[in-house]
């Protein structure tokens, strides 16, 4: 009778879920620890399903924390562009998180270097 | 990442609470009506679990938005709170709040209502998993979906039922006591090994090249598949010698506590250690 109960318990657990595709970073501009000759106007990250931006960070190497990068893109999409205000000869990691059609929360951080003139 | 700790930490404690919860629902729907002394302890650890699981379920639901912001203050966006509630994780939320809820609500009514209504609240919470991350997003979810119901159910009975079998030894009389432990055994032969095969299955399902096992995401898994091994070898123990030794022997039942003490120890381990695990890595990384 117990196994039986059991054996039902273990039943009631087949339950079907949901389907939904899973999400990740295609490449990204300034490509990871790229070197540029000038403060690149824009990031884009560029993902294999539509995604939303939900924080991005920007760090110079010496600062004590990052700051935030704010007019996030506010619809997902599988190409996300950011404007960057000019950047001073340096280097940078940007932090990223983002959001996939399928509700997996990524995130990952890009190096880039912009030269001295 | 202070926030992504904070999450793995809350999503850990919840973890325990949940399968606490659940896993007495499910031992006092099957052995309730032979509890006496025990009867009392054994369902306010099953109401105490399901109340701190809704609690920490809550809050672990709250932190999502933190995360997406990689900061604390992330809770309070009103746009990352939306996005959170549109996701799959607040249908899981609610699915584990209502189902700890059954649990807390019935686990104290002694009638074979009540008891139906545990284990609803039991299955509900634990199918929750299914709900979100890679079960929900891979193409055999339906597949992943029964294996890792079956997987969590059992290791919630296995789990969930520790804590009354140590009050069982303690307030019921030892031939009580060696029937109780003895029929949970018989029962848990046949069905714990579940738990090892249906996550073998899953991993072969998930996990797209061998080289995963190299890296956090597998190694976590070999961890937890070694604990498994132990657990094993602590229920054999259990069950072969301390068991039959209850209604004989009194120095058993403390020998069987202090085994089923480290069984609990090491099944936190791993509950732990997959909260960590599903909260930094996934099979891709």
């Amino acid at each position: 009778m117990k196994f039986r109960v059991l054996a039902a318990a273990s039943a009631l657990f087949a339950v079907a879920g949901t389907v939904q595709a899973h999400t990740h970073l295609v490449s990204a501009t300034p490509a990871d620890n790229s070197v540029l000759a000038s403060s690149p106007t824009q990031f884009m990250l560029h993902f294999s399903e539509p995604t939303r931006l939900t924080a991005l960070t920007i760090q110079k190497d010496g600062d004590k924390e990052g700051k935030h990068i704010e007019g996030l893109p506010k619809d997902p999409s599988d190409a996300l562009s950011i404007p960057v205000a000019p950047l001073a000869p340096g280097r940078y990691v940007v932090g990223w998180r983002a959001v996939g059609d399928d509700n997996h929360l990524m995130s990952g951080t890009l190096h880039f270097t912009i030269t001295a003139k | 990442m202070p926030v992504d700790f904070l999450s793995a930490f809350v999503r850990s404690l919840s973890f325990l609470a949940l399968f606490q919860a659940g896993g007495v629902a499910i031992y006092v729907a099957l052995f309730g009506r032979q509890l006496w002394s025990a009867a009392a302890p054994v369902r306010r650890i099953g109401f105490l679990s399901a109340v701190a699981g809704i609690a920490l379920v809550s809050m672990h639901y709250s932190l999502e938005a933190a995360r997406m912001a990689g900061e604390l203050p992330g809770a309070f966006d009103p746009s990352l709170q939306r996005l959170v509630m549109d996701s799959p994780m607040s249908a899981a939320w609610v699915l584990r709040a209502v189902g700890l809820a059954l649990v807390a609500a019935s686990i104290r009514n002694q009638s074979k209502l009540a008891a139906a209504i545990g284990v609803v609240g039991a299955v509900a919470s634990i199918q929750a998993f299914s709900l979100v991350g890679h079960t929900a997003s891979h193409d055999a979810h339906a597949w992943l979906t029964a294996l890792l119901g079956l997987h969590l159910g059992v290791v919630a009975f296995w789990f969930g039922s520790l804590l009354p079998l140590t009050i069982v030894t303690r307030r019921e009389s030892a031939a009580t006591a060696a029937a109780l432990v003895d029929a949970f055994s018989q029962l848990a032969l046949w069905f714990v090994p579940a738990i090892f095969l249906a996550g073998v299955v899953m991993i072969a399902i998930l996990v797209r090249r061998w080289s995963v096992f190299a890296q956090s995401y597998g190694l976590l898994l070999i961890a937890k598949a070694a604990g498994f091994a132990v657990l094993m070898a602590m229920a054999a123990l259990n069950k072969w010698r301390y068991g039959p030794a209850l209604a004989t022997t009194p120095a058993a039942a403390i020998a069987f506590r202090r085994s089923v003490a480290v069984e609990y120890a090491l099944i936190c381990a791993v509950l732990v250690a997959t909260a960590v695990m599903t909260t930094f890595f996934s099979p891709e990384q």
